[in-house]
């Protein structure tokens, strides 16, 4: 194994590979960081290009381009309060804030680290286990996957706001949007009126980009006044404190990314979850553990922007353990590489480690060695991004504007992406201004979807006796938590009358 | 303003019917072509799909570029090729199963087989219902009998037809079967390998697997290379089978001059190594049927589908 490895190393530290991985890393943060572009977007097309190149350095490219662009959707989640992917939602709850506070120097480098951390353990956690969490994730079944997202669907309750009402209207909302298109048994159709786009659903990435970008910069073009104010205030303090991590911040996130990281990769190695699930659960359990929850999105936290980052980016090599090991898909930029590696004659799956072991200990290596590219890069490119918030909101607000429609066009079909993309910025731009929770209406969207066939999978295997989940523990430990997280929430908003400050907007 | 517009009107229709007059562009490519995908960037026939564009563009000399529209079995992408120019540069890639199966599943899909123009087929599937390499049966007697002793026996239904296939075995056989639904070969894979089913229809990729997955009987109407001695459902005496290649097909009214250049270049292009290597990778080996016979076989594989789902008893939703 080490052998391997230490060969590994040495086909992956080329020049000529570590060149590919740089610029991977950095393409991807630089994409990652732009709202509206994602990993999704970046990795399809760059795979065309990858053509030409050795299957080494093409698969670490495109690993590089995946890494760095989770890593780098912090950076507008945290500055300008538009997540540059859904799963950086939780980001821009805690980040936010604490930008406006002038730390937002501090916040962008807590989110590199524990992007990083997240990152290289859970990569450590693919090259020394993926055989045995592979096989152990086997045993996570549908009965098991619908009380896992039972237990996400109840931080819809926790990050509601104000007014759990209104929580629970955009969550449902939200599940509501992901039963669209052919219903999964009988293709029955659903809520398309007559559009056969809509056969595969509303998509994904032009929603969010609606729903969390575009709505954002509605609301701020709408105040440019206030903008223009507040961009003195993101200027920073001109404390040197507000702009490193101390030793003070790492006290208080250290438990935070351990659990994220955790969080991270026991969500990754499930296919069907995803790293907004890890996220949106990091972030609720950080939520969850501190004094004074709601002081997360009314003055930030550092440790909620950890916690969120430290999952994000955990689940991404924790994705490639079902692919390498079982061929099967643990999130969308996993399905993405399918195709590129069979392109380069590697198939991912149980023969691969058989067939190209020299190759899977070179990716290894290259992965490694990516994490540590991706500090490196990103600690120095965020100084270049931060400068973001020096120019004029003028400038700003019409590049995001367009940056949002070239990914709801590239990713959403062509047209048909805008036309949902501008909808749901509507819908978004109302429910900023009524204070529903739009991060509520994401949790619903995206975990919808899932727990549908999971749940319909679950019934039929039960095979009409409730009884037989004696036989599923895991199951069993989930149902309790979820029962005693919404009994845990329903007594704290009956008792707190003291209502919070609008604090996310 | 009204005089203006059906001025306007008359003018582009006057441009239009020139344009129709015009012979027959034996200059074809003139610029980009596209290759449109009904599944999602990433699965086997997408994964084809682009191998092939790569190779078709070295052939015609043009880039030849892929897009996806995933949705509904090929549904979204067939609806949309149908409303296209039929002007030769934009063509469909995908299982013939999209128009020969699915509108009978659905009646509601406003396209029919004879929507489109043919080009070729290009590759087969290797489907078969399958089952974990550790069931206590290896055969499809074997799994009727299991299924005899063990009323309500699992089996993983990825599509409508994945579920009518069993529906028919049961029906003949008198099982109670209990259908799973899931999404993909990805979610097949997991639900067997998981131990959640006791049986699975797979569209091919099970051959990725092959000391987990075994295969009990192919859905095809011969036998596999790759797995020789999986009879086929149509020896043991069961409904459905079905071959599924891949297709090109353009919209209606394509030159067929056009479509014969097209089918040239892929003629050429299946015997090139890196096709051969690629369906040796993804296991759908080629199976070319040139532009003479493969609208025919089209149209026999659609009426041979109809009767089989008319005979499955299935309800099309409404």
């Amino acid at each position: 194994m080490m052998d391997a490895l230490v060969s590994g190393f040495g086909a992956a530290l080329t020049l000529y590979n570590i060149a590919f991985i740089a610029f991977g890393v950095a393409i991807g943060y630089l994409v990652g960081a732009l709202p509206g572009l994602g990993k999704g977007t970046a990795t399809a097309v760059a795979i065309p290009v990858t053509f030409y190149l050795s299957p080494l350095a093409a698969i670490a490219f495109l690993v590089g381009i995946s890494k760095g662009s989770t890593a780098g959707s912090a950076v507008s989640a945290i500055l300008m309060n538009t997540p540059g992917e859904p799963s950086s939602t939780p980001t821009a709850l805690a980040g936010y804030p604490l930008a406006r506070a002038g730390k937002a120097q501090k916040a962008l480098k807590m989110g590199l680290f524990a992007s990083v951390i997240g990152d290289f353990v859970s990569t450590c956690a693919l090259i020394l286990m993926a055989q045995t969490l592979a096989e152990y994730a086997l045993a996570i079944g549908p009965i098991e996957l619908v009380t896992i997202l039972a237990f996400s669907l109840t931080f819809i309750a926790a990050l509601s706001g104000k007014s759990l009402v209104k929580g629970l209207i955009a969550g449902l909302f939200g599940i509501l949007c992901s039963t669209v298109g052919l219903e999964i048994e009988t293709s029955t159709e659903r809520l398309i009126f007559g559009n056969f786009e809509l056969y595969d659903g509303l998509p994904l990435i032009p929603v969010a980009i609606g729903m969390l970008a575009l709505s954002e910069m509605m609301v701020q073009i709408g105040n440019r006044r206030s903008l223009e104010e507040q961009a003195d205030l993101l200027r920073g303090s001109g404390k040197p404190a507000d702009a490193r991590v101390t030793l003070e911040d790492w006290k208080k996130s250290a438990r935070a990314i351990i659990r994220g990281t955790g969080i991270g990769i026991f969500i990754g190695i499930l296919p069907g979850l995803g790293a907004s699930t890890g996220s949106f659960l990091s972030y609720g359990m950080a939520r969850r553990a501190a004094n004074d929850p709601d002081s997360f999105e009314r003055d930030g936290a550092i440790e909620g922007v950890a916690a969120a980052e430290s999952a994000d980016n955990a689940v991404v090599p924790a994705s490639f353990v079902p692919l390498f090991a079982l061929g099967i898909p643990g999130s969308v930029i996993a399905a993405i590489l399918i195709g590129a590696f069979i392109i380069h004659g590697v198939t991912p799956g149980p023969l691969m480690f058989l067939e190209q072991a020299e190759l899977i200990q070179g990716i290894y290596a290259s992965m490694l060695v990516a994490s540590l590219i991706l500090l490196v890069i990103g600690y120095f490119g965020q100084n270049m991004f931060a400068r973001i918030i020096k120019l004029s909101p003028s400038l700003v607000l019409p590049t995001v504007v367009f940056l949002c429609c070239l990914g709801a066009y590239m990713q959403g079909g062509g047209m048909f992406g805008l036309y949902i993309m501008a909808i749901f910025a509507v819908i978004g731009f109302f429910a900023r201004k009524f204070d529903f929770s739009f991060v509520t209406f994401l949790i619903g969207f995206v975990v919808g979807d899932g727990f549908e066939l999971a749940l319909r999978q679950s019934i039929g295997l039960l095979q009409g006796s409730p009884e037989s989940i004696v036989e599923h523990p895991v199951a069993i430990v989930f149902g309790v938590l979820t029962i005693l997280g919404v009994a845990a929430v329903l007594r704290r908003k009956s008792v707190s009358t003291k209502p919070a400050d609008k604090a996310a907007e | 303003m009204r005089i203006l517009k059906s001025l306007s009107l008359a003018a582009v229709a006057a441009v239009g019917v020139a344009l129709a007059a015009l012979p027959a562009k034996a200059e074809w490519p003139e610029g980009p072509l596209t290759m449109l995908i009904g599944y999602k960037a990433g699965g086997g026939t997408d994964t084809k799909g682009r191998v092939l564009a790569k190779l078709l563009g070295e052939e015609l000399g043009v880039p030849v570029k892929v897009i996806n529209k995933p949705g509904g079995g090929q549904a979204t992408a067939l609806l949309w090729l149908k409303n296209q120019e039929p002007d030769g540069n934009i063509f469909f890639f995908g299982a013939v199963t999209g128009v020969t199966l699915n509108p009978h599943l659905n009646p509601n899909l406003a396209f029919r087989w004879d929507d489109f123009d043919y080009c070729c087929t290009v590759t087969e599937f290797q489907a078969a219902i399958v089952a974990p390499v550790d069931a206590p049966f290896d055969d499809m007697s074997g799994f009727v009998a299991h299924a005899k002793e063990n009323p309500g026996v699992k089996y993983a239904a990825l599509s409508p037809y994945a579920r009518i296939l069993m529906q028919l075995i049961a029906e003949k056989e008198g099982l109670e079967v209990n259908y799973i639904p899931t999404k993909g070969g990805a979610g097949v894979v997991q639900l067997l390998l998981g131990k959640q089913v006791m049986a699975a229809y797979s569209g091919g990729i099970h051959s990725r697997y092959p000391d987990r997955i075994k295969p009990l009987v192919v859905t095809t109407t011969k036998r596999q290379a790759q797995s020789p001695d999986a009879p086929t459902l149509t020896e043991l005496g069961y409904e459905g089978a079905a071959d599924a290649p891949t297709v090109l097909a353009f919209p209606k009214g394509t030159d067929a001059a056009i479509i014969q250049k097209l089918d040239s270049a892929v003629a050429k292009a299946v015997e090139k190594p890196e096709m051969k290597d690629i369906s040796a990778k993804i296991m759908m080996p080629i199976s070319y049927m040139g532009r003479e016979d493969v609208t025919a076989f089209v149209q026999n594989s659609n009426q041979a589908l109809g009767d089989m789902v008319k005979k499955s008893g299935y309800e099309p939703p409404n």
